[in-house]
């Protein structure tokens, strides 16, 4: 035997549980269950296929060892990423003799096809065996002699994929007893050559894979050709994806951190994706507006890590508060939410901040094993400029932080536009936001310290009043600020209890002038959301959880009476009397809530739960029970059957029907303006439908909902003022379809049309369609990956026409003259009775991202309304109504950035 | 000024996208005056106590190309304390509008506020004083009013406007409904019209035509068609002007126009310093309007409750292409119901 420095052979022994955090899509709502192992094993387990090794590394074969004759076997625990690289290679088992070092730098060299759970990249563990082995010298061949004996040629796969798998040993026991083994190449080959003719017994040796047996004849002179398809071990090995739960919603729709920030036409914001989501109304342009299943924009709230904020968009819907990078997941719950929500008849957004990425990198990008590295951001548009810096804290390995802020510069450009246009500019549009984290993550326990906040500033006198309503002139004033200390901490306390609490204490601060009109609001809130859960027993757990807010403000207020919808206006603001209102004092919100998980069988899941809410403001008290489901009438192929070709998608079907309570608006309780004592007005929400996976990428989901609305909040002109009162009801319904190709490395994408109707009804007037109510809503977007950094997507959207109240048909008189304000009021037909035409729009977006050694830069165009289709936004009529036309809405606008990141 | 560069435009336009102000081709807009139209309402007061007189006129002008024409206005039956306080609550009151029972026919309204107009209200909301509240409700029509059962709407007048000789039902450019409101406390609140004193063009002060209350009138018989004056005379050399080849477009040259108004017109406004100890003023704007021609911006701010006075509360008039008389009107109006009126006569001419 002649030493020779041998091809090294590998070997994947099993997947075992992800330790490290890594950007994957992370669940942990607001006063939601932390993720357990408890938790997750009562739950369903998911459908996982292991990472493949797709580009294997030779080790350099140590000298020494080789010179000696030694041979040796690591294994390797081996970190890869969603992308599939490796990004760390710990010794598992070492060899000594220079082995471990060697396989430890080829193994992080490899690259793998990610490991998937549901279809979707994750990242995952493994362990990995490389074998180093010293080749055998061939012997001389015999020269002219006849053919005496056989070869067999074989390939391993997985089963299942059919990936080629490195590192088999495949054992040959011959007919005369002998055995000879060989181990797969990179290409998952093996041959045997020179076989005496007969039967050969052939098993395969794998940890991490079931033994394969199978019997093989050669015959003299003859090559046989064999492909093997082995299983993957499942005891034992298991991926765990950080965060992931099952969901205890009928519906949540998670936005993936691959598709945030790539939506066409949204310029990279985050929370605009949301629009482009089944179940959500196209809002009118930049009003920050988000309409969800026939709900007004009130009833649905954005909640930040648990902590209701006061707006989502700086200046009503520019662009959001909180930057897209610092975001780690955004999850919307339509309807039917879990009972942790309260306070809500609508839908829930909960934008979840990330955790500091303490990550490093080597040269051009690619993810090292080390941890510890400072990274940073700087990014420019048209709009604002950002900046974030995010790393260990003072080299701790368990502490990091992330400091963020961003500053608007439209006041560059856009006061002196406003200045041409007529106005009297003393303090241009300007916004400004700022995040802070400091975390400490160890094990399970997490405590994560927060603070971020907003301010939009603007003032101006408009010197050319509007000559519809005189009273819209002046001096006009916006000041809108927040901020939020916040503290989290989820631990496991025990095998079976969890704990997530979330503290959170900051001030809002809304203050506008208009002329004679103001509205200044100072509030104090304190959130306190603390949940445990507790694993009962084997398929049972029980969430109970406290969500309290009490909220010291001071309010004043001048203004006439709203119009509320559907009411004809009551004239000119500038004629009506006004009324002023100044309070102070503390609202008192506590609420409590239970939730059971029941998953009585690996097919079925039940969560039954209650909430309770107090309003001291209101001094009434609303229980709202809710029960939620899912069952896989077909279950997904477990990756076990998976392995061995069973090709069976999923079939779920899920319902829920639930009760919803909102505290009636400030102004609607207010003794001035509105009628103390209204009761929180009422939802109730149905949800059926049935999510069908069509392959492997491509899920469809089907909804149908149905809203019953009662106790809502209608008024009727009184002796004095308006009487409130809880005797408005409404109804919405509707179908939404969601066709998703879900993220992969190229490409990801999705089709959803939504089908609805929404109507409310006033005690003194007939049912009519409500404002928001949009019938037909399609969107379509995909966003792919060219290659050389270039990623180009597109977004088209068609939807009914937005319905307007249109004045009285002429010949008849059609405004009356308001003489108080010289101007005239216009004679409005039905209400919501008219509805504009479709509504179509094509965005696209092209990114470009330049990697350099130790940074890269990024650019995009974002082109909103690509063909410049003016659409229908509202019906506007010239000063006596006798003229109408359609308001259009944005034109054409492109929007470019710019961003560095290291 | 109206030589805007392109960046400037663009920015404009920039800026209206972003601020959500959606794209319109434009209307002619409110400032011209091209129709049968109301200019405002003479009251002698906006503030009352119970058992003041209140008197109401119409101020209005015909400026459609059939003018002259006999108008008939109407003055309906005032209107107290109606539902909600809502100007239209108040048409049930109304009952039958036919022929003779529409009220006063005839240029002016004039009503006692009853005495228990305050009184007979529901306590006020708290930290506000207690406001009773009246209604005039005019019609001005170029043909004959008929009542009209059931109204286009909810909000509307049941009246309408039939056309002497085809009997159809006239549009808003010939018929013209509205009203006006009178406040009413028991605790002395006042508020005076806004004091003009003269108007002037190009910077020298001219002579009004009207001004005030003088400008109310009746709509019979039809007002004549203003004479041509002659400009060589150095008393009326002010108030001519040059023609413009583009027609009121805002390439035409500047003539800064501009009623003088006094500023002890801006009151205090008593409900917020007596109530609320804040020296809040009066908002205070100027509506104008011009039968040929064009003014640059319909409505001018005059004062504003907490930034005070504009000193530049004029407009910029751009002249028309035909010579010949016009007119051109200021109204001042202030936010509690107050309003005062001039008129001057202009005259373009070829130079």
């Amino acid at each position: 035997m002649r030493p020779r420095k041998a091809r090294s052979a590998a070997m994947v022994l099993g997947v075992v549980a992800l330790a490290a955090p890594l950007p994957v899509r992370a669940q942990a709502g607001a006063a939601g269950a932390a993720p357990t192992a408890e938790g997750e094993a009562s739950a369903k387990k998911p459908e996982v296929t292991p990472p493949t090794l797709t580009q294997f590394e030779n080790a350099v074969y140590p000298p020494e060892a080789e010179k000696a004759g030694i041979q040796g076997s690591v294994v390797l625990k081996l970190m890869i990423d969603v992308e599939g690289n490796v990004t760390s290679a710990e010794v598992h088992e070492g060899a000594g003799h220079g082995f471990d070092e060697a396989a430890q730098a080829a193994a992080l060299k490899f690259k793998f096809r990610p490991a998937l759970r549901d279809g979707k990249p994750v990242a995952a563990a493994i362990l990995y065996r490389y074998s180093f082995t010293l080749k055998v010298a061939p012997a001389p061949e015999p020269v002219a002699a006849a053919p005496a004996e056989g070869e067999l040629h074989g390939v391993v796969r997985l089963r299942g994929t059919d990936e080629v798998l490195a590192g088999i040993q495949i054992v040959a026991t011959l007919s005369d007893g002998s055995e000879r083994r060989a181990l797969t190449d990179a290409e998952g080959r093996f041959q045997f050559l020179k076989v005496p003719p007969g039967q050969l017994r052939i098993r395969s040796v794998a940890p991490g894979f079931k033994e394969f047996k199978a019997a093989e004849d050669v015959a003299a002179g003859e090559a046989t050709e064999v492909v093997y398809r082995v299983f993957p071990e499942s005891t034992g090995i298991e991926i765990v994806i950080e965060g992931e739960r099952p969901p205890r919603e009928v519906t949540r729709r998670t936005i993936e951190r691959r598709e945030v920030d790539r939506i066409p036409g949204t310029s990279g914001d985050a929370l605009r994706s949301l629009e482009s989501l089944p179940g959500v109304a196209r809002p009118p342009p930049f009003s920050g507006l988000l309409i969800v299943r026939g709900s007004a924009p009130e009833d649905t709230n954005y909640f930040f890590d648990g902590s209701m904020i006061p707006l989502a968009y700086h200046f009503g819907g520019l662009t959001s508060v909180i930057p897209t990078e610092l975001l780690d997941r955004i999850d919307f719950y339509p309807g039917n939410f879990s009972a942790r929500y309260g306070r809500v008849q609508g839908g829930i957004v909960d934008v979840g901040l990330r955790t500091p990425d303490t990550r490093c990198f080597e040269d051009y990008g690619k993810v090292g094993q080390k941890s510890g590295c400072y990274h940073g951001l700087l990014q420019l548009d048209l709009i604002d400029g950002r900046a974030m810096l995010q790393g260990p804290l003072f080299g701790s390995k368990d502490w990091s932080f992330a400091l963020a802020g961003r500053r608007s510069w439209l006041d560059v450009w856009l006061k002196p536009a406003l200045e041409e246009s007529g106005a009297s500019v003393t303090s241009a549009p300007v916004y400004y936001d700022y995040q802070a984290i400091v975390e400490r993550k160890k094990g399970n326990s997490r405590l994560s310290f927060r603070g971020y906040g907003s301010d939009d500033r603007l003032e101006v006198i408009v010197t050319d009043p509007a000559a519809e309503d005189p009273g819209f002139g002046g001096g006009v004033r916006l000041g809108i600020s927040f901020w939020r200390a916040q503290v989290q901490y989820e631990d496991k306390l025990s095998p079976g209890v969890s704990v997530q609490s979330m503290l959170s204490f900051g001030r809002n601060q809304f203050g506008f002038r208009l002329g004679t009109f103001r509205f200044d609001l100072d509030v104090w809130p304190f959130y306190a959301r603390h949940e445990f859960g507790f694993a009962v027993a084997d398929g049972i757990k029980l969430n109970l959880g406290l969500d309290f807010l009490t909220a010291p403000f001071t309010v004043g207020v001048r203004a006439p009476d709203p119009p509320r919808p559907g009411e004809p206006p009551g004239g000119p603001f500038i004629t009506r009397q006004i009324l002023e209102s100044h309070d102070e004092g503390t609202s008192f919100r506590p609420g409590w809530y239970g939730e059971l998980e029941l998953q009585p069988t690996r097919r079925l899941r039940v969560i039954p739960g209650a909430r309770f809410d107090y309003a001291r403001d209101s001094g009434h008290a609303d229980f709202s029970p809710r029960l939620n489901a899912r069952y896989d009438l077909i279950p997904g192929a477990s990756s076990e059957e998976q392995a061995a070709g069973v090709d069976r998608r999923r079939t779920t079907l899920k319902g829920g029907v639930g009760m919803f309570h909102q505290p009636p608006e400030f102004q609607e309780t207010d003794p001035v303006f509105g009628t103390p004592g209204l009761r929180s007005p009422r939802a109730v929400h149905y949800t059926v439908g049935v999510e069908q996976e069509l392959t492997q990428q491509v899920d469809l989901s089907v909804e149908g909902y149905y809203k019953d609305l009662s106790r809502q909040v209608s008024r009727a002109p009184a002796t004095s003022g308006f009487n409130y009162s809880n005797d408005g009801t409404g109804r919405a319904y509707g179908l939404e379809t969601m066709l998703k190709y879900k993220a992969d490395e190229r490409f990801f994408g999705w089709l959803a049309y939504t089908l609805s109707r929404s109507v409310r009804k006033d005690p003194d007037r007939p049912e009519r369609l409500f404002d928001y109510d949009q019938t037909h809503n399609l969107i379509v977007l995909g966003s792919y990956r060219l290659g050389r950094g270039w990623e180009f997507g597109g977004r088209f959207t068609l939807t009914s026409g937005r319905l307007v109240t249109p004045a009285v048909s002429a010949p008849a008189l059609t405004a009356q003259y308001a003489a108080d304000a010289g101007s005239y009021v216009i004679l409005e037909g039905d209400p919501a009775s008219r509805r504009l035409p479709f509504a179509h729009q094509l965005d696209i977006r092209l990114d470009k991202r330049w990697q350099f050694r130790t940074w890269r830069l990024g650019a995009y165009l974002d082109v909103k309304n690509v063909y410049n289709n003016a659409v229908p936004e509202d019906l506007v009529y010239n000063f006596n109504a006798s003229d109408e036309q359609y308001q259009t809405g944005v034109p054409i606008i492109p929007s470019l950035g710019l961003r560095g990141e290291f | 000024m109206k030589n805007k560069s392109l960046i400037q435009r663009w920015a404009l336009l920039a800026s209206l996208s972003l601020t959500s102000v959606a794209c319109g081709e434009g209307f002619d807009p409110v400032s011209d005056l091209r129709t049968l139209r109301a200019i405002g309402v003479a009251k002698n007061k906006s503030y009352a106590n119970p058992g003041d007189e209140i008197t109401m006129e119409l101020v209005w002008q015909d400026a459609s190309k059939d003018a002259p024409r006999d108008v008939t206005i109407a003055w309906l039956p005032a209107c107290f304390n109606p539902p909600g306080d809502l100007y239209y609550g108040c048409f049930a009151q109304f009952g039958d509008l036919s022929p003779g029972n529409m009220g006063s026919l005839g240029e002016k309204l004039t009503f006692t506020i009853p005495d228990d107009i305050v009184s007979s209200r529901p306590p006020a909301d708290p930290g506000n004083p207690t406001f009773g509240i009246a209604f005039g409700f005019f019609a001005l029509c170029a043909g004959d009013l008929v009542p009209l059962d059931p109204p286009p709407s909810k909000n509307a007048l049941p009246l309408g406007c039939r056309d002497r000789s085809t009997g159809d039902l006239l549009g808003p450019d010939d018929f013209v409904a509205g009203y006006a409101q009178v406040m009413v406390s028991t605790e002395g609140f006042t508020n005076a019209n806004p004091n003009i004193t003269g108007f002037t063009v190009a910077g020298a002060e001219v002579e009004h035509d009207c001004i005030g209350s003088e400008c109310a009138r009746p709509g019979t018989p039809a007002e004549p068609e203003p004479e041509p004056f002659d400009c060589t005379e150095q008393a009326n050399a002010a108030r001519c002007i040059a023609t413009c080849e583009d027609d009121g477009d805002d390439t035409c040259p500047d003539i800064d126009i501009s009623p003088i108004v006094s500023r002890d017109s801006a009151e205090l406004d008593e409900v917020a310093a007596r109530y609320y100890d804040r020296n809040d003023t009066e908002q205070l704007w100027i509506d104008y309007y011009s039968d040929r021609g064009t003014v640059r911006s319909p409505a001018r701010l005059l004062n504003d409750a907490t930034q005070g006075w504009n000193d530049d509360y004029g407009v910029e008039f751009w002249a028309p292409k035909e010579p010949g008389p016009l007119s051109v009107w200021a109204a001042v109006h202030d936010n509690r119901g107050g309003a005062s009126f001039v008129r001057v006569r202009l005259q373009a001419e070829q130079r």
